[in-house]
């Protein structure tokens, strides 16, 4: 700096000297020159100088008039108020007379002179020469800035100045106190041609700052002039209200603090903390974060701190923060309860085992919630979102027994309950019953699976307790409905449908399921043979004009006429389906022609061909876009499962038309596929994958692949998870990111380690899933060492296997000489594995995987092998869906799946 | 949760009537067609914090989608900073470096 000033001085020496040397006439245009240049201290030398070699003109006195005043300010600007008013006083002495002066000089004067002296000169000015609008402006800022009215008196009344001094002496009153919205309503009646104008348009804009009215604020403060006064201040409140970005604080450096609350900078804290974490510094991040919750929150700075270490545990894995450090920051900064209440709150996000998380939790909101109605509420919720977690991440948990015995009081949960289905149910009836206004607790009731008896029974106390709790709504009651239905309990369904009907009478969702409930009554009666009474019901059912139904209605009409007349199968169609859009036609027939796969006689096979024939004939006159494919190809919606238990016609279809798929775009094939993932269609998708990710760019081409190994994955025809890591290998960082994309949307497709993998977008769980070589170990869902007790005794185990194996070579005549209670016996017991396996419900193709990895234990094999053959001699429609997975001794046909 | 109550000006024991009447006088004076911006932060803060089920569930459950924590930060600090502080004209003067209104000059 001292540096700088010697340059400075030596340069302005340097120019003293120079100008010593010229004449006075040169030395008057070099004045001129620093004057026009801002160069006052230069100037006022030059112009010293000539005045000194040429003698005292008025033209020089001016120029050094000029000059002197252009130093003043220039003082001024720095701070020096007294160097600036010994510099006005020279300034004064040289001051030529006013019919001398111009606007500029007069100005110069009346920015830092009083109020009476800046009157005086404007006055002598006004003599000689016309009136300015500039210079009353600035007189008029003159006297907001000292708030001295009196000089005022020397004007004629009818100046401007005078005439408008009233309402704007009164404004600058309230203005000065912080009133700016009075002061506006007092300006108001000033005019705008007026002095005192841009005072009002500062007003106004003060005005739309306390309103937050940005965008009109912009506008205003555009229009006050650039001679403002307090053009910093508009300079400032342009910038910070304006475009620039607010945590851009060099906006706004002077008036930070003056028109913004809180001195210090909250952006800067936040870096700080930031930054301190990273660098490890727990005492410096315990003083930002406190800091920080203060300048945010004074009303609660320990809220602040609260939620501010939560939203830091919940982004953990995003910034590099240790959790020893976290956990020390929490305890310097929260009481004892408080932390464990945090981390209790982040146990239930990020614990593995959920159940264990609330039992952590719950007992906490006694201290913390003493209104009873609120506590119950909030433990609901808790509840809830465990057993929303459970029920989505289908949760491992080896020790469930023990822990449903820990936490049966606190969670509702069965004492000793091994079936995590039933643990789910469980929280949820708990949850409903602590808080039976939560509806989300009712939306995830109806999606749990309802097996079991208990299951159905809980489900509908749950539901009976809603409907009386929403009396209004129709929706317990549609629920009731098909849970009665399921039950076969067809009066309780109609009568509760009857009682939705009350509720809502023109309610589409009420008319969609009476229509229903109309044709679930037909088909029961066609089933019966009770032919006479299937139309009227479906007739009554048409009457609903339900769009969702009529389908439904058509098919099942159709479905009738067949059996009556199946050698008018081709007709049949005809007379049936016109009334419908080509789609719903299609759609129509194809459930057709599967519900007359199943019914038998009287029709026959070369009926079935007829209106396969007739399907395929419909389908490929069909010009279809990719929004058509995906109409079509689209499940059932699950209020028809009574009528329809595989809500699904894409597999039929895509067997008649196997190109359908073909037709959709490459962009488009991946979101549709997703859109249309059932399991049954897996083989349909992957072959198409198959067939167009040759030949194709990377773009297109490793989508598709991961897309492909992801299905073979879920079809059990390939577990190499190298694969995985063949196709992120070979993508850049973009492709990455889609495939990451991707991968999360398949996870919602999949279940155990697959979904997580998928989830996480980390494949090296899949290579060794199955770690354990003995079957205590199995990693299955929810596999509980203790259920195997038996199979711990390896005599006992031993002896039940060679048991089976030797029963085998006599299966046959054992199956045949099996009486009904024995084959019941043995459903039975097949029922229990399935459910002890918890593969009930779970997409076919991981129960192929689940099954597959049983059977390559050589004594579990031979035990399924045993029942399987047993199995032959019992009715195979007594065994669910998943028993008949488990029992299969062959993988799925290639017919029928179409895999690779 | 914070960032709601500070956009409202509301605390954490604010009653439903009180959160409503403040989001009522903030839309206000912020109307979607002067200030579309912020008149969609009052109306987020307002429908996350409108009844006492979403700010007990805001505030004992995990959010429901992972938190940007930077963000989310800055977003509160951004908000805290634009609490505009009542200011008069005196007050401006001296801050812009003008001469006190001592109403004499030299």
């Amino acid at each position: 700096m001292g540096k700088k000033n010697k340059k400075g001085h030596k340069g302005h020496k340097d120019i003293h000297q120079k100008l010593q040397q010229i004449p006075a006439e040169q030395c008057i245009e070099q004045g001129k020159a620093f004057l026009e240049n801002g160069k006052a201290r230069d100037a006022i030398d030059a112009l010293k100088l000539a005045e000194k070699k040429n003698g005292d003109s008025s033209s020089i006195r001016q120029l050094l008039y000029r000059a002197y005043l252009l130093r003043e300010e220039q003082l001024r600007s720095k701070g020096l108020i007294p160097e600036a008013d010994t510099v006005k006083k020279m300034a004064i002495g040289m001051m030529p007379t006013a019919d001398q002066l111009n606007e500029a000089d007069v100005l110069g004067y009346v920015l830092h002179a009083s109020v009476e002296e800046s009157l005086k000169l404007y006055i002598d000015f006004s003599k000689s020469h016309s009136p300015s609008v500039r210079m009353d402006q600035h007189l008029a800022y003159r006297l907001m800035m000292t708030d001295d009215w009196e000089p005022l008196d020397a004007l004629e009344l009818s100046h401007p100045l005078r005439r408008d001094s009233s309402p704007a002496k009164k404004a600058v009153s309230l203005m000065n106190q912080g009133n700016w919205e009075d002061a506006l309503q007092v300006l108001k009646v000033i005019p705008r041609v007026s002095p005192y104008a841009p005072i009002r348009l500062f007003c106004r804009a003060m005005v739309l700052f306390y309103q937050e009215n940005d965008c009109e604020l912009i506008q205003i403060l555009s229009r006050i002039p650039d001679d403002f006064p307090l053009s910093r201040c508009i300079e400032s409140l342009k910038q910070s209200v304006g475009g620039k970005d607010a945590s851009d604080n060099s906006s706004r450096p002077h008036f930070q603090s003056c028109l913004w609350e809180g001195t210090s900078n909250p952006e800067k804290m936040l870096a700080d903390i930031l930054n301190s974490l990273k660098k490890r510094q727990i005492k410096q991040a315990v003083f930002h974060i406190s800091s920080f919750a203060k300048t945010l929150f004074p009303q609660s700075p320990d809220f602040a701190t609260q939620q501010i270490l939560e939203a830091l545990m919940f982004s953990s894995l995003h910034i590099d923060i240790v959790f020893e450090d976290f956990l020390r920051i929490l305890k310097s900064l929260l009481s004892e309860h408080r932390s464990m209440l945090v981390m209790a709150k982040g146990n239930l996000e990020s614990s593995t085992s959920s159940l264990e998380a609330i039992g952590s939790y719950l007992p906490l909101l006694e201290e913390e919630i003493p209104d009873l109605e609120c506590r119950n509420m909030v433990s609901g919720m808790i509840l809830m979102f465990a057993a929303q977690k459970l029920h989505s991440e289908k949760q491992v948990n080896r020790s469930i027994k023990n822990v449903t015995r820990q936490f049966s009081k606190l969670t509702g949960i069965s004492e000793g309950d091994s079936d995590m289905d039933q643990v789910v149910l469980d929280l949820v009836i708990q949850s409903i019953k602590l808080d039976p206004l939560n509806r989300k607790s009712y939306d995830l009731l109806i999606d749990l699976p309802r097996n079991s008896r208990d299951a159905k029974e809980s489900i509908e106390s749950a539901l009976l307790k809603m409907s009386a709790v929403f009396p209004d709504d129709p929706f317990p009651c549609l629920e009731l409905a098909a849970l009665y239905y399921e039950k076969n309990a067809f009066r309780k369904a109609e009568r509760v449908l009857a009682e939705a009907a009350e509720r809502a009478p023109h309610d589409n969702r009420v008319m969609d399921r009476r229509a229903l409930s109309l044709v679930i009554s037909a088909c029961k009666n066609l089933h019966r043979g009770k032919h006479h009474l299937v139309l009227p019901d479906l007739e009554k059912a048409e009457g609903f004009n339900s769009k969702k139904v009529t389908p439904l209605i058509a098919e099942k009409t159709a479905l009738l006429d067949l059996v009556a007349n199946p050698e008018q199968a081709d007709k049949i169609i005809l007379k049936n389906f016109p009334a419908m859009n080509s789609i719903d036609q299609i759609r129509a027939m194809g459930l057709l022609v599967q519900d007359a796969q199943a019914y038998g006689k009287p029709i026959a096979s070369k009926h079935i061909k007829m209106l396969e024939k007739r399907l395929i004939r419909e389908m490929k006159q069909l010009s279809l876009t990719t929004t058509d494919i995906i109409t079509l190809l689209s499940p059932f919606p699950k209020e028809f499962k009574p009528v329809l238990p595989q809500r699904i016609v894409a597999h039929i279809l895509l067997c008649k038309r196997s190109d359908l798929f073909g037709i959709i775009p490459d962009a488009d094939l991946i979101p549709t596929f997703d859109l249309l993932f059932h399991q049954d269609i897996l083989g349909f998708m992957a072959n198409e994958l198959q067939k167009r990710r040759r030949n194709k760019n990377k773009t297109l081409a490793l989508p598709m692949l991961f897309f492909l190994i992801t299905l073979r994955y879920m079809t059990g025809h390939s577990y190499c998870t190298e694969r995985y890591k063949d196709v992120i290998a070979m993508a850049d960082d973009p492709m990455k990111k889609e495939l990451e994309t991707l991968s999360k949307k398949l996870s919602r497709h999949a279940s155990g380690y697959l979904k997580s993998s998928l989830e996480h977008f980390n494949f090296s769980a899949l290579e060794d899933p199955f770690p354990m070589a003995d079957f205590s170990g199995f990693p299955f869902p929810d596999f509980d060492e203790d259920d195997f007790d038996e199979m711990d005794d390896p005599d006992k185990a031993d002896n039940v296997l060679d048991m089976l194996n030797d029963v085998m070579p006599f299966m046959d005549v054992i199956g045949q000489g099996m009486d009904k209670e024995e084959i019941l016996e043995l459903v039975k017991q097949v029922e229990d594995l399935v459910d002890e396996l918890d593969i009930r419900g779970l997409p076919e193709g991981e129960i192929w995987e689940i099954r597959n990895h049983i059977r390559s234990i050589p004594p579990m094999r031979k035990m399924l092998e045993s029942m399987g053959e047993m199995m032959k001699y019992a009715d195979s429609s007594d065994l669910s869906r998943e028993a008949k997975i488990l029992l299969s001794l062959n993988k799925p046909k290639k017919k029928k799946f179409r895999f690779f | 949760m914070l960032i709601h109550y500070i956009v409202l000006g509301v605390t954490p024991e604010a009653s439903d009537e009180v959160i409503r009447t403040r989001y009522l006088e903030q839309v206000k004076r912020h109307t979607p067609e002067k200030d579309p911006v912020r008149f969609q932060e009052i109306t987020a803060a307002y429908e996350a914090s409108k009844t006492i089920r979403k700010r007990l569930a805001s505030r004992y459950l995990p959010p429901e989608k992972t938190i940007d924590v930077e963000a989310a930060l800055f977003a509160l600090a951004r908000a805290v900073s634009g609490k505009r502080r009542r200011v008069g004209l005196r007050e401006l003067i001296r801050e812009s470096g003008h001469k006190a209104a001592s109403g004499t000059g030299v």
